[in-house]
């Protein structure tokens, strides 16, 4: 059953001077797990802003969990409820602690301080990071700092896990923990996983690639 | 992890730009308390003058700028005790005279029944009844070091200090009393009063009274019956309230400018981190609040901050010989109310566009920042 369905996806920048993205269609079904890959320049971090709610379709439609996006107003609070993020750097604050840091989507939330609380910790438990809780980041490794913000995604139980280079900024020991981790929610939970990734390795675990290439889908390739 | 924990937070990433900018606004912010406190303690002072003693209320001379400068002549004075509704009217003579450091020592010269209506209460000794002699209000014997027996040079001559008194009030209590007379003579004022101590008969309407004689002698005369009145007679007050208000004004201005400076600039650092913010499920208005309420913090903070700057200044302060003669600062919780209205107005006119800008920012856009 598809979570995430795109038609014939266009997106301009510049007044149409630069076409990122040139008539993707394109379905990933619920508890899949999908390496997005291609060259630089190809379009996969505008597909990934689609595929987000980040953004939307010059023309085309984007439909995620049932959700037409043209018809959303309020794209906020749908990825508050449809969506977590996960970047290449962390971009956790640096005057938070871990436990704080994980809260943040849930600031505004009308969640309870007990359940935001409770819901953190567990998550950085999950994470393995119960001894470093009230750690800044700036006392964090590279990969804690990753596992925070891993933490911090799955905070309101996502549908859908985007991850826009999660291991790019990491040394590879790391970079297997890392990807180890959303490999295990990923089953685990059922939430669907979608990496953009550089690395042949981290696609390699993917249970479907994706190639993009000029803006368009160059071809699907699922896993052996 | 609330707003209203991460706000404090995020104030602080940048203490030196948030002090400096809190110290711009709370600078403007004591200068509205200092002459805020000094306003309203010249107003309270002048007040006391008239609900010291027993007398209704005072007459003085109609389009006198000051009340120094006021005279009123003994025929109007006569003329206003012959009317309706008026029991006693006892003429007042207020000079100023140097004593050591103080160039605003405070002479009034009184009868003897305009000493009962002003409310003079003998502490020590009595008061005067003859040239020569002079009695000092409770602060005055206090500040000059003088008591009965004493001898004090006031208007360049020698009197004997043969009383000390107590009205209760800032003005009365540091200023010395003479006969009337005797302030006349140093004055050269024979003849004429700076004002009329007023008492009305047990049945006169006060009001009606008032307005009777404003009428009456219209364009001469003029009738002040609480302190709210006292700039029919006296600019003093208001033109320091006046100072006061443009000073506001300025420091909402200047304060602003500070304001949005900072807040700007913070929000151009956080370009990422808020463009993360909406990534994860940050509405357009919770953005807006997190960067209006650390604007808003700021300017409670310079309230707190410019509090103490301005105790700092009006404690020497009132404690000058020069400026005791007049007035005691008077704190009042309006007073406070407004200097933290202006740090609001401050806070929220810099902090609504650097807030807006925040929360229109494009997620995309604000992820690539660099």
């Amino acid at each position: 059953m598809p979570i995430i369905e795109t038609y014939d996806v266009v997106k301009h920048f510049d007044d149409g001077a630069i076409r990122a993205l040139d008539g993707v269609t394109l379905q990933v079904d619920e508890g899949e797990f999908v390496a997005i890959v291609g060259p630089s320049g190809s379009g996969k971090s505008t597909l990934l802003n689609m595929l987000g709610a980040l953004d939307t379709p010059t023309s085309g439609r984007v439909v995620i969990d049932g959700v037409d996006l043209a018809r959303e107003r309020d794209l906020a609070s749908f990825r508050r409820r449809t969506v977590g993020f996960v970047f290449q750097l962390h971009n956790l604050i640096p005057t938070l602690s871990a436990m704080e840091n994980v809260q943040i989507p849930l600031v505004d939330s009308g969640v309870s301080r007990r359940d935001r609380v409770s819901t953190a910790r567990g998550l950085l438990e999950r994470v393995g990071l119960s001894e470093r809780l009230d750690n800044l980041p700036t006392k964090l490794s590279g990969g804690e700092r990753q596992r925070v913000a891993i933490a911090r995604a799955l905070v309101h139980r996502p549908r859908v896990l985007i991850a826009d280079e999660p291991t790019g900024a990491v040394d590879s020991e790391n970079s297997a923990r890392i990807m180890e981790l959303l490999r295990e929610i990923n089953r685990e939970t059922g939430m669907t996983l979608i990496v953009v990734t550089h690395d042949a390795q981290v696609a390699a675990e993917a249970d479907r690639v994706v190639r993009v290439l000029d803006g368009r889908i160059a071809d699907h390739e699922e896993a052996a | 992890m609330t707003l209203a924990e991460l706000i404090p937070k995020n104030v602080l990433r940048h203490r030196t730009r948030t002090l400096l900018t809190l110290l711009g606004i709370s600078i403007g912010i004591a200068t509205i308390i200092a002459l805020g406190a000094v306003a309203d303690g010249l107003k309270e002072s002048f007040g006391g003058v008239i609900q010291s003693g027993e007398a209704d209320f005072l007459v003085t001379q109609a389009g006198a700028s000051d009340m120094m400068i006021s005279r009123v002549g003994e025929s109007r004075a006569q003329q206003v005790a012959r009317l309706d509704g008026v029991d006693t009217v006892e003429g007042v003579g207020l000079a100023v005279t140097r004593y050591e450091n103080n160039p605003y020592f405070i002479v009034l010269g009184v009868t003897q029944e305009g000493m009962r209506l002003g409310g003079f209460s003998v502490t020590d000794g009595a008061l005067p009844v003859r040239d020569g002699e002079v009695a000092l209000g409770k602060l005055a014997a206090n500040s000059t070091n003088k008591g009965v027996g004493d001898s004090i040079e006031l208007f360049g001559e020698e009197h004997e200090v043969v009383g000390v008194y107590e009205t209760g009030e800032q003005m009365q209590d540091s200023s010395a009393t003479m006969t009337l007379a005797t302030v006349q003579r140093h004055t050269d004022t024979k003849g004429s009063v700076t004002m009329l101590f007023v008492d009305a008969a047990a049945d006169a309407d006060i009001e009606e009274l008032t307005a009777r004689i404003d009428r009456e002698f219209a364009g001469e005369l003029v009738t002040i019956k609480n302190a709210d009145e006292i700039s029919r007679v006296d600019q003093g007050a208001e033109i320091i309230d006046a100072a006061s208000w443009m000073i506001s004004a300025l420091a909402i201005v200047i304060g602003g400018i500070g304001v949005m400076n900072t807040m700007i600039v913070s929000v151009f650092d956080r370009t990422r981190e808020i463009g993360v913010l909406k990534a994860v499920g940050w509405r357009r208005r919770t953005v807006l609040a997190m960067i209006l309420g650390e604007a808003v913090l700021i300017g409670l903070g310079a309230v707190v901050v410019g509090s103490g700057l301005a105790m700092l200044v009006l404690v020497p302060l009132s404690n000058a010989d020069v400026v005791q003669s007049f007035l005691s600062p008077a704190y009042s919780l309006s007073l406070w109310a407004r200097a933290g209205l202006v740090a609001l107005i401050v806070s929220v006119v810099g902090g609504l566009y650097p807030a807006w800008h925040a929360a229109n920012l494009s997620p995309v856009e604000a992820l690539r920042y660099e």
